[in-house]
């Protein structure tokens, strides 16, 4: 009888009834996604174009875009071709327009019935007053003892405003001819190439980078995925505003090379290196930051939790979506020794 | 600032001159039965004219309906004589409700050139009243007691102490005075709980609770469905101050929120106030929900037993000795006894119960002084253990069998809980002036401890690892607290006083020791880790707010509240301006309207809807600032229909510095980087309140709706780009009927039916695509528009309970049944973002489409409790 009594109970409570929602369908089936990051001073853009549709996205295939600098038509382009790295998503339009820090630049996509438009203002750069660089031994994240370089970028910020930036740092090489025997066709120092790459440096040195936290992450876990190891280096002047402050960014000497691209004979040269890092600091709107910010938490570990809601990207696209970065860099670079 | 003085000095003094050749009459109103002190009981003085001049008439029973209607307003009094008065213990014979005709025309007549005075028990059941010296009719009033006159020549300061007898009937209140709260109390926003409406009101699993009571008062929208969360007009669950006989409580629920942690056994009464709020409070911006216990029986040893669906309490109390030591003591328990074969029946490695215990001792010295000391302590505990051992045989290289042996065991014990000690000393000083001196401490814990244990024993393998891991959080609060009422003449009611408490964060310990020994080798290492060390804040406030009447139709309340937080070194002042006006007109119609200012040092870290232990209190650093709100309020008030109550109040309240998670920076239950995961912003709510009560008869009950709008904005763009977005808890519409119909003697019946718009909830309506900050990748994601861009749908149901009485040789006993949800709403209880399968009928293709999952597990639950009462 007890036993009856606790089944019939628990039976009880434990009904439970689950029915779906279906969710309203809001806006045209097809909304068009315009997303870019163009930098002021590079003459070459790209902007990626794609269908957002209720349940999918596909590669818009065939649009117009229309670039204007300060209301002056620069680029007016039908060409949509592949991105430079394949995707499934998005197709892209490659375009020309030189513009700097201070400049209006506006975009028009037409694809379709569809129409969306861009306008932003360049921001003006922070200015990288000096860099310093000296050696230490370490342990690198891999827990083995090397050599890092430590480089002191002194950053002076943009006056008057709240600034939002991105660090980026990388490392060129120039190679040029060394050890040429007699008899061969190269001369001594006769330039053979260029590389280039960008760096991961270790921004654990930098707390206005890198924030010490593993919130959300396994305990042992590494920093790979971890939203607050700040993969991409994004960070404000809330700390700095209108003054200079001192980034410091450390990197492994053993990164600090590109291989030579071609083949070569010790019979008619060595390949050496000439190299130097750059560093580039990009100076973005608010919007872009809290953008970025949200796609690296959205790829992070932290931000695949099942609990947590879907983030609303913000948006500078009308009559679409999407997010057209418009950013104004700030360079150096520091030579380093032969090698 | 001169000029100001002499006006506020001269004031003082006028007032104080026209007090004389007036007589005080103060003391204690009780409980006959018990001997309990009565919170809001009234005293009334009917004065014609001409007795107002120097005497008094008396008044005759049948003028208490007309008196009810706030026309009669309240004017408390005191004398500003202070002759010593003489003591009278009286018991008054009682006076039946409903008297004759004859005396309630003679009254009626009189009403035309006469005025009511009247005053009520504060908290700890004091009153006094200044009126006129002469042969007077006092007359003393409470809820479901029956009135007492008393006729009285009085000369001087007299104390009279009366026992008022329980009514054959539920009848209101027929005193009115300076109420706290309720329809005739200047206050707006402000209602009384009486005991029996949190006791019949029909609930999940048939527990009574405090806060689901709360619920259904106009302007508090309940969180999830079924538990105790409450939503003051657009604030959140953090912003309600929860004290426990003046104590603040910081974690009120059992059962993830299913109950709160008030036995209502051991409840006296419960004064919620949402809007203006008096001065004496502070701490929490959206609502104040004051609790306080029963003293203990004077009269004799009393109490109940009662064991129901979920758990089973106990209620004792009595004198001690004589009848100026009374003790009380509650105590509520989860059936671990039934819930244990219901988990052991299913197979789960975990359970859970937990208890609540109340103690409180209260002594009097004398008429002038009381003594009070207050315990409360309650636990949760969630255990799980799991043991996995399996043997098996294996081969080595020589094919000689040996044996594996290996076992796996996990054990948890997460327990979290309150405990409260406090004591009050009451003291009169004399006619004019009562004091409340307080001291408290109050904790709230949480501890989880994980053991884990890998054994394996082998020819060939060897080793024990075992791994243990402890996480404690807590708040701890001393506090000592003094409020003053003075009445320096019958037109004031001055209240002030001042507090000071230290409070004690500890957000995060965490503490772990593995011990490995792999064949004979045996490693120990130990790790603290302190993730946001030891915090202290201290508060200090003080406040004065004086409850002034002009004539018979106009009251005014100004107060001021300042408190100032010490955190970090650094320190926050915020001057918190009250006021309250009310305008009687007469035949039982009100208008009032407040203004309040309330600033909180607090904010809980919560993980969602429900509410979980790991939930943690944070206090406010220099970077987050203190919330503030700033609420106005204009109401209109009808009591002129007798055993009714109407109101209509809107309001419009004015948040600052809330907090929510920034996007997506939700359900890290840590303090390490709670600054870094939240962001401040501005909460705007407005809304029309609508409530009705019916007060008297068979038939009592309360009809309740709010129309309301709450919003959020975070101008910095880090939630929802900086646009405007709906409150989570932004119901729309919120209807409530509830009804307590008397059949005969023996039963009582107890509905409820509600209806409110759903929920908001962020879900995405199509695809997009994100690039990588680089350039380099690219990410297909879901189209969120905006944060809470989805209204759930509405929810409704219909609970209904039974109480069935019957009279004992030596008590009563009480059957209770009752059915939640009981025609089955398939309310949206749970509800998460899914897909959905769709076939096509012409192409037999499926494919899945967004969907939002809702679950109901709240259907037809039925519930049972048996009392027995001696």
């Amino acid at each position: 009888m007890k036993k009856s009594i606790l089944i019939i109970i628990a039976a009880m409570m434990s009904v439970a009834c689950e029915e779906y929602i279906d969710l309203r369908r809001e806006g045209p089936e097809k909304m068009l996604v315009v997303n870019g990051n163009l930098v002021a001073g590079d003459t070459l853009h790209t902007v990626y174009l794609t269908w957002g549709m209720y349940d999918d996205v596909k590669p818009v295939e065939a649009a117009h875009l229309d670039c204007y600098v300060n209301g002056k038509l620069v680029t007016s382009t039908d060409k949509v071709t592949e991105p430079d790295r394949f995707s499934y998503y998005a197709n892209a339009i490659r375009f020309k327009a030189p513009f700097n820090a201070g400049d209006e630049v506006r975009i028009k996509v037409d694809a379709g019935d569809a129409h969306a438009e861009v306008t932003g203002v360049a921001p003006k750069a922070p200015v990288v007053n000096a860099v310093d660089t000296s050696s230490f031994m370490a342990k690198n994240k891999g827990g083995e003892l090397t050599g890092f370089y430590m480089t002191k970028v002194h950053l002076q910020d943009v006056a008057g405003e709240r600034n939002f930036y991105r660090m980026v740092m990388s490392y060129e090489s120039e190679y040029r001819a060394s050890e040429v025997p007699s008899g061969s066709p190269y001369k001594e120092g006769q330039f053979l190439c260029r590389a280039s790459r960008d760096i991961v440096f270790d921004n654990k040195y930098e707390s206005l980078l890198y924030r010490n936290l593993k919130t959300g992450m396994e305990d042992n876990s590494s920093d790979v995925d971890n939203y607050y190891a700040n993969e991409y280096n994004l960070f404000t002047d809330n700390t700095f505003a209108d003054k200079e402050y001192t980034l410091k960014l450390a990197v492994e000497k053993t990164l600090l090379h590109n291989y030579y691209p071609n083949s070569w004979s010790r019979d008619e040269y060595v390949p050496a290196e000439y190299g130097k890092i750059c560093f580039r600091v990009l100076s973005m709107s608010r919007s872009t930051y809290t953008y970025m910010n949200d796609y690296a938490f959205d790829n992070s570990e932290q931000g695949s939790w099942n609990f947590i809601d879907e983030i609303p990207y913000p948006s500078n696209v009308s009559g679409g979506t999407g997010m057209v970065s418009i950013m104004t860099p700030a360079d150096f670079c520091i030579d380093l020794k032969k090698r | 600032m001169r000029k100001f003085t002499l006006a506020a000095l001269t004031a003082f003094f006028a007032v104080s001159l026209s007090a004389q050749n007036k007589c005080t009459v103060s003391g204690y109103i009780r409980d006959a039965a018990t001997g309990e002190t009565l919170i809001g009981a009234g005293v009334m003085v009917m004065m014609t004219d001409a007795a107002s001049g120097g005497k008094t008439s008396g008044i005759s029973s049948g003028t208490k309906a007309s008196a009810a209607t706030p026309a009669a307003n309240a004017i408390g009094a005191m004398s500003a004589a202070s002759a010593s008065g003489t003591k009278s213990e009286e018991k008054a014979s009682a006076t039946a409700p409903g008297s004759n005709a004859t005396a309630a025309t003679k009254a009626k007549s009189s009403m035309a050139n006469s005025k009511i005075i009247g005053a009520v028990t504060n908290e700890f059941g004091y009153y006094t009243i200044t009126i006129p010296c002469g042969n007077i009719d006092l007359t003393y009033s409470y809820v479901g007691c029956a009135d007492v006159k008393q006729n009285i020549d009085l000369q001087r300061d007299t104390v009279i102490n009366i026992s008022l007898l329980q009514a054959a009937s539920l009848k209101a209140s027929t005193i009115v005075g300076r109420k706290d709260a309720g329809i005739q109390s200047t206050y707006m926003g402000a209602m009384e709980i009486p005991q029996e409406m949190i006791k019949n009101m029909p609930v999940v699993l048939g527990e009574p609770d405090v806060i689901k009571t709360i619920q259904l008062m106009p302007g508090v929208q309940g969180g999830m469905e079924g538990f105790s969360g409450i939503y003051v007009r657009g604030g959140g669950a953090d912003e309600n101050l929860m004290m426990l006989d003046g104590t603040p409580l910081y974690n009120v629920s059992h059962l993830l929120g299913l109950l709160s942690v008030f036995t209502p056994e051991a409840v006296k009464k419960v004064t919620f106030y949402k809007g203006s709020f008096p001065a004496r409070y502070g701490g929490r911006v959206s609502s104040i929900v004051d609790v306080r216990t029963n003293d203990g029986n004077a009269k004799g040893f009393h109490g109940s037993v009662s064991a129901g669906l979920l758990s089973e309490k106990l209620h004792f109390e009595g004198p001690i000795a004589s009848e100026n030591t009374t003790w009380s003591f509650s105590a509520r328990g989860m059936h671990t006894f039934l819930f244990d074969r219901l988990i052991k029946a299913f197979g789960s490695p975990a359970n859970y119960d937990f208890y609540d215990i109340n103690a409180k001792v209260t002594h009097r010295f004398s008429d002038s002084d009381k003594l009070f000391a207050g315990f409360y302590t309650g636990r949760d505990y969630f255990r799980y253990s799991d043991s996995d051992k399996s043997s098996s045989r294996y081969y080595g290289p020589d094919y000689e069998p040996y044996t594996k042996y290996e076992e796996e065991n996990t054990k948890m014990n997460l327990k979290w809980g309150n405990t409260l000690a406090s004591v009050r000393w009451n003291h009169v000083f004399n006619s004019k002036l009562f004091a409340n001196t307080s001291v408290s401490w109050n904790t709230y814990k949480m501890n989880m401890v994980t053991n884990t244990r890998e054994l394996l024993k082998s020819e060939t393998e060897n080793y024990d690892k075992q791994y243990r891991y402890s996480y404690t959080s807590g708040i701890r609060d001393l506090g000592a607290r003094i409020d003053f009422d003075y009445i320096p003449a019958p037109t004031h009611l001055i209240k002030f006083g001042g507090e000071f408490v230290n409070h004690l964060y500890r957000p995060e310990v965490e503490r772990s020791r593995s011990i490995n020994s792999i064949g004979g080798n045996k490693e120990t290492s130990d790790k603290v880790n302190d993730a946001s060390p030891n915090l202290y804040g201290n508060e200090l406030s003080a406040y004065i707010e004086d409850d002034m009447t002009f004539g018979e139709h106009f009251s005014f309340n100004p107060g001021l509240h300042l408190s100032l937080f010490l955190v970090n070194g650094r320190t926050y002042f915020c001057p918190e301006p009250r006021a309250a006006i009310k305008v009687s007109f007469g035949k039982g119609w009100a208008v009032k309207t407040a203004y309040s200012r309330m600033s909180q040092y607090v904010h809980q870290l919560t993980s969602g809807n429900l509410s979980l232990p790991t939930d943690l209190w944070v206090p406010i650093t220099k970077n987050i600032k203190p919330v503030t709100s700033d609420i106005v309020s204009l109401g209109t008030y009808y009591s002129g229909l007798k055993g009714w109550e109407f109101s209509v109040e809107g309001y419009w309240k004015q948040m600052n510095n809330v907090l929510e998670y920034k996007d997506g920076k939700m359900s890290f239950s840590s303090a390490a980087d709670w600054e870094e995961n939240v962001e401040m912003g501005q909460g705007q709510s407005y809304g029309v309140e609508l409530y009705v009560q019916k007060t008297l008869g068979r038939t009592t009950g309360t009809v309740s709706y709010t129309l309301s709008k709450t919003d959020r904005i975070f101008r910095d763009g880090t939630i929802n780009n900086g646009k405007r977005f709906p409150f989570v808890y932004d119901r729309r519409h919120n209807f409530c009927v509830s009804l307590n119909q008397k059949l005969g003697k023996r039963v009582d019946l107890s509905a409820i039916w509600t209806i409110a718009s759903g929920n908001w909830m962020t879900v995405s309506t199509r695809s997009t695509l994100t690039l990588s900050p680089d350039g380099k990748g690219m990410s297909m994601v879901d189209y969120i528009s905006s944060r809470n861009n989805y209204r759930l749908p509405p929810s409704h149901r219909l609970d209904f309970s039974v109480n069935i009485h019957k009279k004992k040789r030596h008590g009563e006993r009480i059957w209770n049944f009752g059915m939640y949800n009981a025609y089955g709403a398939k309310n949206p209880n749970w509800v998460t973002l899914d897909s959905r399968e769709v076939k096509n009928p012409d192409t037999g293709k499926t494919t899945y489409i967004p969907a939002l999952s809702k679950k109901t597990f709240l259907l037809f639950l039925p519930s049972f409790s048996y009392t027995y009462k001696f």
